[in-house]
């Protein structure tokens, strides 16, 4: 098992534990805080794409099992992880992706600016997207944007936050 | 074969995603209770309207059949029409007319029973019209509402309705005991009336809320007390209350002229 295979098991076991053991508890402003996203944020780039929607899939399964929320949080991170690239290319333009490595080793020498649209980006559209198939009616399309703005909001700081603690160097 | 499994490997990844967003899916639309509903209500509403389209097609195309069953319908009726004009050319059904509807709500159970249809005085239904089915007659409207009306069934202790023995236009009124909700009495047939069991009974014409001759049961039982003159009769109704789906207003045109008339001498 080579360094990223290892690092990606870790991420796994420690993000799904910590959302539904700490952030499935509390409730700020009746909204849950998805720091899970986090698994895709840094998942490594240039990555094998079949073996990552089906890692994908597997840990969208287990926080969907913990959260019961039966094939929401899979279906929206199954989307998430497929529209990444372009979330990368139009937040850090165009690099060179050959090589099977960490998200950190790319967006090292970007600024903060780009750092902070790549998450902006990924949370809302994640959000909008699980909100919408979880509330699933268009009459109700301004409870699922509020829902989105505050959720992505809260979601943002704190993945922020572990982001620079835990990942500033591994990412 | 080979074309087959060359563009599965090179599509192998749009696969494996499509394979597992499709079993996500369908986790959301088998698990989630409020998905479930909400995809089997587009899916029914759909599924109606196509049935709809589909009956509305070939009841196009069973046209010809509806219109010998209503050639076949319409030479009965001629014939009868005929029969009765033959027997009485005074009185003539012309002044009655009868207004379809469905039955909503129905009941036998009680001493006193009700029927409620859903047509209203938005379909000029009346106070007092009669309710009818080829078979026999089933009550008299009491309430009206703008699309739905009331009225007291022939089972209900409460009304009686005149009615004639068929074979010697003997008449007497009908009233229900309560028991069984096949099973009516008929008093006021005289001694010398000679029954037997089976003869019919049908509707007598005199109230002005139902026409002659709609046949209502057949004498199933009757015995003669000794003290009177007058028959004690059960009748076995023809038609079935716990199974009544559709029935007929009839309005009489004439029944106010009638009453005020009656008026006049009482």
């Amino acid at each position: 098992m080579n360094s990223i295979n290892q690092l990606l098991f870790f991420r796994f076991i420690i993000l799904s534990i910590s959302q539904f053991i700490i952030f499935n508890n509390f409730l700020i402003f009746g909204n849950t805080v998805n720091i899970y996203l986090i698994f895709i944020i840094v998942f490594p780039l240039n990555f094998n794409k079949s073996l990552a929607y089906i890692i994908t899939f597997i840990y969208g399964f287990v926080i969907d099992f913990f959260s019961n929320s039966f094939g929401i949080i899979t279906f929206s991170l199954l989307i998430s992880i497929l529209i990444k690239p372009y979330i990368l290319k139009f937040a850090f333009g165009n690099f060179d992706v050959n090589k099977v490595r960490k998200t950190s080793e790319y967006i090292s020498g970007t600024s903060l600016y780009q750092q902070i649209s790549y998450l902006i980006l990924m949370f809302f559209i994640h959000q909008l997207i699980l909100n919408s198939v979880e509330i699933f009616s268009l009459q109700n399309f301004d409870v699922i944007f509020n829902k989105t703005l505050i959720s992505s909001i809260i979601s943002i700081i704190f993945s922020y936050f572990l982001l620079l603690i835990f990942f500033r160097k591994n990412a | 074969m080979r074309n087959f499994v060359d563009f599965i490997i090179k599509n192998i990844n749009s696969i494996i995603f499509l394979i597992l967003i499709s079993i996500s899916i369908s986790q959301i639309f088998s698990r989630n209770y409020y998905h479930g509903s909400k995809i089997n209500l587009f899916s029914n509403s759909l599924l109606n309207s196509i049935n709809e389209i589909k009956t509305e097609l070939f009841e196009y195309f069973d046209l010809v059949k509806i219109n010998q069953k209503l050639v076949i319908e319409n030479s009965f009726l001629k014939n009868n029409y005929n029969n009765e004009y033959d027997y009485d050319s005074i009185i003539t059904e012309n002044n009655y007319r009868y207004i379809p509807s469905k039955v909503i709500s129905n009941s036998i159970k009680f001493s006193k029973n009700f029927i409620t249809i859903d047509k209203g005085s938005f379909h000029n239904i009346e106070i007092d019209d009669g309710i009818i089915t080829n078979r026999g007659v089933v009550g008299v409207i009491n309430n009206v509402s703008d699309r739905f009306a009331t009225g007291i069934s022939i089972l209900n202790s409460q009304l009686k309705i005149n009615a004639v023995l068929k074979k010697t236009q003997h008449f007497g009124s009908l009233y229900w005991t309560v028991i069984n909700h096949q099973i009516m009495e008929l008093e006021d047939i005289p001694k010398s009336a000679n029954i037997s069991i089976g003869d019919t009974i049908i509707s007598g014409g005199m109230s002005s809320i139902f026409p002659r001759n709609i046949p209502i049961g057949v004498i199933s039982d009757f015995k003669l007390p000794e003290s009177t003159n007058y028959y004690e009769i059960s009748v076995k109704l023809f038609e079935d209350f716990g199974s009544l789906r559709n029935v007929y207003v009839v309005k009489n045109d004439f029944r106010g002229e009638f009453n005020d008339l009656k008026n006049l001498n009482e």
